[in-house]
């Protein structure tokens, strides 16, 4: 079995703190809706720019929201 | 901003709470001017980030359409080698299609090399920009009334 390095998120709760929906994040880091719902799935991993404009949205620090798994 | 700690208040040796005062306002002033450089303000990095981001596209979607090609290069390889073959068993010329072909290769060769700077990328690039002349010529010349 191969362990491999997997980015997981916190963003789910994050944004049902803020009471965000997906498209009011999407709208505010400027991303489309479907790309926020792929991060909180993982299936898809942000760059390191939108991770931390994500981060500054949700006021959370980069270690609170993203995490390895 | 370290050295200033230290010598400030022994340059204004006058009073001790006044020097004090003085050096922890002026303490403050340079600190709110380094945290200005150092971090911006939220409605700033959102800001700046709607204007690259306009500019840029959704990452997500760039990623995808870059896998898109790859796929459609695969497919697009394909579909010239069954049209090389199927030529050949009829006894066409396939010098278009080969010229096509080393075109589309020797253009992604330079754009990779471009970025990548790789020798062995530079090689093929030009290998393969060498065989679309020929092929390409191969194809032209007769029609143009050129004769190699």
């Amino acid at each position: 079995m191969i362990d491999t390095l997997i980015l997981q998120n916190r963003l789910k709760v994050a944004r049902a703190e803020k009471k965000m929906s997906q498209g009011d994040l999407a709208k505010i880091v400027d991303v489309s809706r479907q790309t926020i719902s792929s991060i909180e799935t993982n299936q898809y991993c942000p760059s390191a720019k939108l991770a931390l404009v994500i981060c500054v949205a949700l006021d959370k620090t980069f270690e609170e929201l993203f995490y390895f798994e | 901003m370290t050295s200033l700690n230290i010598f400030l208040p022994r340059i204004l040796d006058i009073n001790s709470k006044a020097c004090y005062t003085i050096d922890t306002t002026l303490n403050k002033m340079i600190n709110t001017i380094f945290e200005r450089e150092k971090f911006m303000e939220k409605e700033e990095i959102l800001e700046r980030n709607k204007n690259s981001s306009s500019a840029n596209g959704d990452e997500r979607e760039l990623l995808i359409s870059g896998r898109a090609n790859i796929v459609s290069k695969g497919v697009v390889t394909v579909a010239i080698i069954l049209l090389i073959v199927f030529k050949n068993s009829k006894g066409l010329n396939t010098d278009d299609l080969w010229g096509i072909f080393f075109v589309y290769c020797s253009s992604e060769a330079f754009y990779k090399y471009y970025f990548l700077k790789q020798k062995s990328i530079l090689f093929f690039a030009i290998i393969f920009a060498l065989a679309a002349t020929y092929a390409l010529g191969a194809f032209l010349f007769p029609y143009l009334g050129i004769k190699l």
